[in-house]
């Protein structure tokens, strides 16, 4: 790995791994010693998105590196930095709505075209990553897989059902929060569904060193999913608090996508070295 | 006109860039049977089986089955027929 690249890959994860640090210090410091809404509660959740902004900016010029467009892994990492970006996207539209225009809930708003179109990004770079990961042959030769392939999307289509679609209501007089309402829970399953496939399909792979990059991409989209289970599991039941242990999960999942992303970049910096360096 | 192996390598590569970018090329180059000259005109060195094995060998190694299965298909689909004994043990 030519040295100056290696400098500067290893200083933008130091930074990253130090800011999470930090932010989670005081995450830490604002959750167990200051009162809920505070101004604490709010310099936190209005400024951790700044980790999708990293990772999406980062990941957007490594992609170029991968091929972009041309390839499945340019084209997956591109997606997923979408994904970040979207969610941060979203982030400041519901800041500005809760802190400007002083809406308490704006949902349905234009911060959904953020957070919703996350979702349908990160669903285009798990079936991508699936592609990479070779899931097409595995579900051609292993029983296995294909039980796993029909069963997982089960489970989780009951999760979100049980959860969040059962007590939904189609309202007419509202058609964009009806759509968003069994939107959100059906598409992140998705998402979430091809991950978990392409986890197990991992097992099939036998060796290929960027199986373990691969795998913190998908643990990345799984930490995003919980994220997203958890805030529509505590908004619909009226207990969600900005700044509360979602927006610190969210923060996880955000830094954990941008590390997986770095990680990804640095595996191919060495896979360039060659022979000599690798 | 090309010989089947190089016309393999070719297309192995090809299939190998819409999979992982430019990075296909980098690792082909760095095969010692394999030779480019003018941008990406190839020829093959020495035994061509081994240059072969070498080939997908590299890119098993970075990029596990997935580079295998790949590799198998572009040679279907470089139109070329190989034996069994023809191809390396990786790609039968």
């Amino acid at each position: 790995m030519d040295m100056t690249e290696r400098v500067s890959h290893n200083l933008y994860r130091s930074l990253v791994i130090s800011m999470f640090t930090i932010f989670s210090a005081f995450w830490l410091y604002t959750y167990f010693f200051t009162k809920e809404q505070s101004d604490a509660y709010t310099l936190f959740t209005n400024t951790y998105g700044v980790f999708a902004l990293i990772g999406g900016l980062f990941g957007i010029f490594a992609a170029r590196k991968w091929g972009g467009f041309k390839s499945y892994l340019g084209k997956a990492i591109l997606m997923l930095s979408f994904g970040l970006l979207f969610q941060e996207i979203g982030q400041l539209f519901y800041m500005y709505y809760i802190y400007v225009a002083h809406i308490e809930v704006p949902y349905p708003s234009l911060g959904d075209v953020g957070f919703f179109g996350s979702v349908l990004f990160y669903i285009y770079a798990s079936f991508l990553l699936s592609k990479v990961a070779g899931a097409d042959f595995s579900l051609k030769e292993h029983l296995s897989s294909k039980v796993e392939a029909i069963i997982i999307p089960l489970i989780i289509l009951f999760l979100s059902y049980f959860f969040f679609l059962r007590g939904n209501t189609v309202e007419l007089s509202q058609p964009i929060k009806t759509v968003l309402d069994f939107g959100y829970p059906l598409f992140q399953s998705v998402y979430v569904s091809i991950a978990l496939v392409t986890y197990r399909v991992l097992r099939f792979t036998q060796g290929g060193m960027i199986r373990k990059d691969i795998l913190l991409l998908l643990v990345a989209l799984f930490m995003q999913y919980l994220s997203d289970f958890t805030f529509l599991y505590k908004t619909s039941r009226g207990t969600w608090v900005a700044g509360g242990i979602n927006d610190y999960m969210y923060l996880v999942s955000y830094c954990l996508m941008t590390l997986a992303i770095m990680r990804l970049d640095g595996f191919l910096n060495k896979a360039k070295a060659g022979k000599e360096n690798a | 006109m090309l010989d089947k192996y190089t016309q393999a390598v070719l297309k192995i590569i090809k299939e190998q860039e819409s999979l992982i970018g430019p990075l296909a090329l980098d690792l082909a180059k760095k095969s010692e049977n394999i030779v480019f000259s003018n941008g990406a005109q190839v020829t093959i060195n020495g035994n061509p089986i081994i240059a072969l094995g070498d080939l997908v060998g590299q890119y098993n190694t970075l990029f596990g089955r997935t580079s295998v299965e790949v590799s198998k298909l572009a040679i279907k689909k470089s139109g070329e027929s190989f034996t069994q004994e023809e191809l390396p043990e990786i790609l039968k």
